[in-house]
């Protein structure tokens, strides 16, 4: 241990306010970095999702039609 | 020659299954060798006899800097390659690591701002370092600013690779810019030819830090490539079927 005392680590010799500025900004910056594609995978996962379901939909819907359109042949 | 890596590589498919597997151990690595560092460097390395202990905002100012350089160079390569062999995973790539390479360039340069108040007595000086380490933010913002002017995916593509490659110019600038003009910024810390001036229990905590924050932007890497490749990939079976089995969970 390089300090005395726990008030002199947070006091960093008088250079507290600067050390710790960097060492809480950086660590705010480095959860943003690793959390924000957790939540864009979710988001995409979504979208996604969605618009396959809309295809689904679509293709049931087609196939419905085609059959209905058989009947009023016959 | 066995180029039958390099095809794999170029798989979207193939490198998703290897990011999946790969990813939770650079994060493990990352985050167990940043704990490390920032514990030694911030409590246990010896005080700077000049300095005092505002030099300990060296264990995050010299990594972060070191990685927003090396992510630009990793960023030109990619480029160069998907320029000329059409590989879609190295645009996927650039448009992953853009924003990881911006945010490292901005902790290098707040982090320095911060030191360099009690240490220089300003918070900036337009000097060489300190210039041309902005050009490298503002090309990361025009990077990505670029990508979402685009439409089609593969303009984009190019666009944004002929402007990586363009600013790769600055690289250089960057690293010799303490050598070849007079600046308030103190010249390299490790250099690959000639032993640190510091002693070990100053540097190790350092290199603990450089390797820490390389595996944290890998593992962070995967994660976003992984974002990319779903939407790339959207119309493929197996994409289909992971957002499918996704979605109902």
């Amino acid at each position: 241990m390089s300090f005395a005392s726990f008030s002199d680590f947070i006091s960093m010799g008088g250079h507290g306010l600067y050390v710790w500025l960097c060492y809480g900004v950086s660590l705010v910056v480095f959860l943003l970095i690793a959390i924000a594609p957790v939540g864009q995978r979710k988001s995409v996962i979504r979208q996604l999702a969605q618009v396959q379901r809309r295809q689904e939909s679509r293709k049931s819907d087609r196939e419905g039609g085609s059959e209905n359109g058989n009947e009023s042949q016959a | 020659m066995n180029w039958t890596f390099f095809h794999k590589l170029g798989s979207p498919k193939w490198f998703y299954d290897l990011s999946v597997k790969l990813q939770p151990w650079f994060l493990f690595l990352g985050v167990f060798l940043l704990l490390i560092g920032t514990v030694w460097g911030l409590a246990f390395a010896p005080e700077d006899y000049q300095q005092g202990n505002s030099f300990r905002i060296i264990y995050i100012h010299v990594p972060t800097a070191i990685l927003a350089q090396s992510c630009y160079m990793m960023m030109a390569a990619s480029a160069f390659v998907g320029l000329v062999w059409k590989m879609k995973i190295a645009d996927m790539f650039i448009v992953a690591a853009a924003p990881i390479g911006a945010a490292f360039t901005f902790l290098a340069l707040f982090t320095g701002a911060v030191w360099g108040k009690p240490t220089w007595g300003t918070w900036w000086v337009w000097d060489a370092r300190l210039t041309s380490m902005l050009v490298l933010l503002f090309l990361y913002f025009g990077l990505m600013a670029l990508r979402g002017a685009f439409e089609d995916t593969d303009m984009a593509a190019k666009a944004s690779a002929i402007l990586v490659l363009v600013g790769v110019v600055n690289i250089p600038i960057i690293k010799y810019s303490v050598e070849w003009w007079n600046t308030l910024h103190q010249p390299a810390t490790f250099t690959l030819t000639e032993k640190p001036a510091m002693p070990p229990e100053m540097w190790l905590p350092l290199l603990i830090m450089v390797i820490g924050i390389y595996a944290f932007f890998t593992s962070v890497l995967f994660s976003r490539m992984r974002n990319e490749i779903l939407i790339r990939e959207r119309r493929t079976k197996w994409v289909r079927g992971i957002v499918l089995e996704e979605d109902q969970s």
